[in-house]
């Protein structure tokens, strides 16, 4: 298996602890030694052959070590790449497996019909099963959708337009979340874009690298880039809807395997910053819309908050519902992609998004609103609120007037 | 060891003045072959010229054109090291490295020497050299693997004593050898002060051993005798990690800055020549720090994104030989002077020498010593190990309580008190937390060291743990190991000030010299967390 190839200097590290202070597995898992010991530090020891990547695996790189960090330490990257390290004795398990393989996963289940995947799936018994599998029996496992979003959108009548912009609309709307590809594809067509979503395009490989499959993650990397570079090239934008595959895409790729993305890192746009870009240029019009005695609360996502960009879903939300919105600031939800599904783990989800969980109770709002689809996943399972992505929310105003959820 | 009243007026056979790695070894050599001897040293052990090198067990490649009987007695003896201290060895391999800036004949008569000597080389490509070792310079022209290997100092003389002490090897610490008794032509004994006390004892011997390297000539006027030595500084830097996974060596005529040692967490580099104004020079200058780093870039360019965590420096017992009219009774390397040529019997001075063949000095030393006391038992110090494999139910049970990586490094540090530091563990999971992060010490392990009677300063247990000498240099570790001091409820006649200060100048003294780039943040860092927090800053003169 390739590891990650950068050779990842400690240096920078003055050993502050900030980023310990803000782990937030540190603080609800006792087992965790920290992101300061599972990365800079350990990561000395690990250059003398001596592994120290022990309990690593509890790092769920949410990445509020690299945010926290005054120095720029690549914290989680170092983590990361000692677990997916040759001699760091840690071998992934099943769980790891299954969670690294969500569109293999996707692609058994398409073949049974829908209510089948759906009874067995929820099914105690099927649960039970994958309790077994390491995968935690009370943790809020998302179902499969019926018709996958790449189905969905190839059944759709055809919008052609010279104003074209490509979709990376990621794994868990491909296979869990169709609607909310649907509603920024209208979003955009309403903008008169011509929405592409290229052939080949595959997981962007964070959930394999989070689980120790480096060596798959970086074939994934190749693949993606070497399609999207092309788009990028032709000046054609690209989107992303969700924030852990944009973030994979434009920094960690070049991070992780710079042997696999020779060249210019990739530019995608977050799916709210284009929205407000297409308004800032007038191709989208948007009016503040009848909302309904509605509220919400936003949750900015951990990897989006590592991409350094400001909170663009939760600003185009301001614009168009005012106090309406709030946002809750309440750090990680704990689920971290994979993270909170797993046997041992679960627990430590639970602990770390108890305060957004408060939060969001505690603000009464009608929906909870926020880009990653399994903070989204685990804020429901966590409150009982539901959630959306802030396209959802958007295309109440500005393209169909029957948003339900 | 440091009661002092358990052993006045007690009879030793042999008395070794020096901690350092060829008392030691001497200890070790005399007690295995049943004398009944004791070590002295006027300060902590190991923390003169045997700590204060690069590390470098020698392949004896270095040594291949200038002094060819040097090389062969490190080839053999590296063979030994790795064979008896593999809880201090640490058998990296090494490479030596011509670039198009060396000189080409330099490298024939290098393979001829080493061949003379009996020197393993092996050549490979640069290509292959710099797949080995990607940082290297692409100036590379020639390269050849050799079998240098990294040795650490502190453990090397800390696992002899203790061996020692199996045989019955007796030592004390910060005690300073005041004077060397003798009549009629014979030594009687030593007066030894407690440095920390004051008190003064009597122990009565039949022979003194010499064994202070740079200090020897001090130690000899003692008894009004003259050792020909010059005391010669060396400077080296220490990085903050392992930028090379094997020794790298540069191949031309030796000179300053050849030797990076990749070492524990570290990479150490040096070294320079220069006179010392004493054996207690070991402050290395900022030019001296910024020369070196700028040879260091000459092997590997990207040396300036490399943290440079402190300089430092040691002084050589170099010999010096236009005034010492002194005959040879060994290799031309090191020297043994008996005394009794100059009226004064039972004396013995050995000096010299090279770290790596400090167990080969040690049997020469100790078979003339043993002479004297009529004993023809063999030297047996190349056969049996420093320090015993851990056993598997030691391992099985440190595998519950500290990380499985760890225990053997915590094994080689503590020696035979890593049960000690086990049980502690054991009985309680807070003392399996790190004290120092930066080189893996346990609460549970620094606990352990503090206690010992001979760790009279946090320096002392620096040196058994490496405590502070890592990324953060006593940042951290310095306030906790402050905290765990009081709460053991040692020291309890000094203020926490007291304790902190030499501990934290002594980190103050290496930071300074190399303070730019990478570790301004971190000296910054530490200024603060202490001035705020106790009104204290480091870097005071002492």
């Amino acid at each position: 298996m390739p590891p990650i190839k950068k050779e990842i200097n400690p240096d920078l590290c003055t050993g502050c602890s900030a980023c310990t202070v803000s782990c937030p597995v540190a603080q609800a898992a006792p087992e965790f030694p920290g992101p300061k010991i599972a990365g800079p530090v350990s990561e000395r020891f690990r250059l003398s052959g001596v592994a120290g990547a022990e309990r690593i695996s509890y790092c769920s790189n949410c990445k509020n070590c690299d945010i926290a960090c005054p120095r720029g330490v690549p914290v989680s990257l170092m983590t990361m790449a000692a677990l997916n390290g040759q001699d760091n004795g840690i071998r992934p398990s099943l769980n790891n497996l299954i969670l690294a393989n969500g569109p293999a996963m996707a692609r058994v289940a398409g073949i049974f019909p829908h209510f089948l995947v759906k009874f067995a799936m929820e099914s105690r018994l099927s649960r039970l099963i994958l309790d077994g599998l390491g995968i935690d029996k009370r943790s809020p496992l998302p179902v499969f959708a019926g018709e996958y979003f790449p189905d969905v959108f190839k059944k759709r009548k055809k919008f052609k337009s010279d104003k074209k912009v490509v979709l990376f609309s990621g794994c868990f709307i491909n296979f869990y979340d169709p609607e909310t590809g649907t509603d920024f594809v209208d979003i955009l067509e309403k903008a008169g874009y011509e929405v592409i979503l290229p052939e080949g395009l595959v997981c962007c490989g964070l959930p394999m690298a989070a689980n120790g499959f480096a060596g798959k993650a970086a074939k994934n990397a190749a693949v993606n880039y070497g399609i999207l570079k092309k788009y990028c090239g032709e000046g054609i934008p690209v989107t992303a809807l969700c924030p852990s595959c944009a973030l994979m895409l434009t920094r960690e790729y070049g991070e992780m395997f710079p042997e696999a993305v020779s060249g210019e890192p990739l530019a995608v746009a977050d799916a709210c910053s284009f929205i407000a870009s297409l308004m800032e240029k007038g191709e989208l019009e948007a009016r503040e819309g009848n909302i309904g005695g509605m509220s919400f609360i936003y949750h900015a996502p951990c990897h989006l908050r590592a991409a350094g960009d400001g909170l663009p879903g939760y600003e185009l939300l301001k614009r168009l519902a005012g106090d309406a919105v709030k946002n809750a600031s309440a750090g990680c939800c704990g689920i971290a992609g994979s993270y909170g599904f797993k046997k041992g783990k679960y627990e430590i989800g639970i602990k770390v998004g108890r305060a957004l969980f408060d939060e969001v109770k505690k603000s009464g709002a009608s929906l909870a609103v926020s880009e990653c689809g399994t903070c989204r996943v685990q804020i429901t399972g966590g409150t009982g609120v539901r959630a959306a992505h802030p396209v959802s929310v958007v295309k109440k105003f500005t393209v169909l007037s029957g948003f339900t959820r | 060891m440091r009661d002092f009243k358990g052993i006045a007026d007690t009879w030793f056979d042999v008395v070794i003045i020096g901690g350092g790695v060829t008392g030691a070894g001497i200890l070790r050599d005399l007690s295995m072959r049943g004398l009944k001897t004791v070590l002295f040293e006027k300060s902590d052990l190991a923390s003169g010229t045997s700590s204060r090198f690069h590390g470098l067990l020698h392949s004896g490649a270095r040594y291949a054109v200038t002094d060819p009987e040097a090389a062969a007695e490190c080839a053999s003896e590296n063979a030994v090291l790795n064979r008896i201290a593999k809880y201090a060895v640490e058998p990296s391999g090494g490479m030596f490295v011509r670039t198009k800036n060396d000189d080409r004949d330099f490298e024939e008569r290098w393979k001829e020497g080493c061949s003379a000597s009996g020197v393993f080389f092996e050549r490979i490509s640069a290509g292959e050299a710099r797949e080995m070792e990607p940082g290297l310079t692409s100036d590379t022209e020639s390269a050849y693997l050799v079998k240098d290997c990294a040795v650490d100092g502190f453990r090397l003389v800390w696992q002899n004593v203790l061996s020692a002490g199996f045989y019955g090897g007796d030592f004390r610490t910060y005690a300073e050898v005041a004077c060397i008794e003798h009549s009629g032509g014979k030594v009687t004994g030593v007066r030894v002060r407690d440095a920390v006390s004051g008190e003064e004892i009597s122990v009565p011997c039949g022979c003194v051993v010499n064994a202070t390297g740079p200090w020897s000539a001090h130690t000899a006027k003692l008894v009004g005798a003259h050792i020909g030595i010059k005391p010669d500084k060396g400077a080296l830097l220490a990085f903050n990690h392992r930028f090379c996974s094997r020794v790298v060596n540069r191949l031309r005529m030796p000179s300053d800055g050849d030797i990076f040692v990749p070492h524990g967490s570290v990479t150490i580099f040096g070294t320079t020549s220069s006179d010392a104004s004493g054996p207690d020079d070991s402050q290395p200058s900022d030019a001296e720090a910024r020369y070196l780093a700028g040879l260091a870039g000459e092997i590997f360019p990207e040396i300036e994104s490399h943290r440079i965590l402190r300089a430092f420096a040691g002084t050589r017992p170099l010999i010096d030989l236009d005034h010492a009219h002194l005959g040879r009774d060994a290799s031309r390397n090191f020297i043994i002077t008996d005394h009794e040529k100059d009226g004064l019997s039972g004396f013995i001075t050995i000096f010299g020498g090279k770290l790596t063949t400090y167990r080969l000095m040690a049997e020469k030393i100790s078979d003339i010593v043993c002479g004297k006391f009529f004993i023809t038992k063999k030297c047996r110090t190349a056969e049996e190990e420093l320090l015993p494999s851990m056993s598997q139910s030691l391992a099985d049970r440190a595998k519950k309580v500290f990380p499985p990586s760890g225990a053997e490094l915590i094994y080689a540090r503590l020696g035979p008190l890593f049960e000690t530091a086990l049980k502690k563990a054991e009985a309680d999971p807070r003392r399996r937390e790190l004290l120092c992060e930066c080189e893996f010490v346990t609460l549970a392990e620094y606990e352990t060291a503090a206690a010992l009677d001979t760790s009279v300063s946090l320096s002392d247990i620096r040196r058994r743990t490496r405590m502070g000498m890592g990324t953060c240099q006593g940042s951290f570790c310095g306030f906790r190991a402050l905290v765990s001091v009081f709460g053991m409820g040692l020291n309890r006649e000094r203020g926490g000030a007291e304790i902190l200060l030499p501990f934290l100048n002594e980190r103050w003294k290496g930071m300074k010299p190399a303070m730019w780039g990478l570790q301004m943040p971190e000296a910054e860092l530490m200024k603060n967390i202490y001035s705020s927090s106790l009104n204290i800053s480091g870097g005071q003169p002492e």
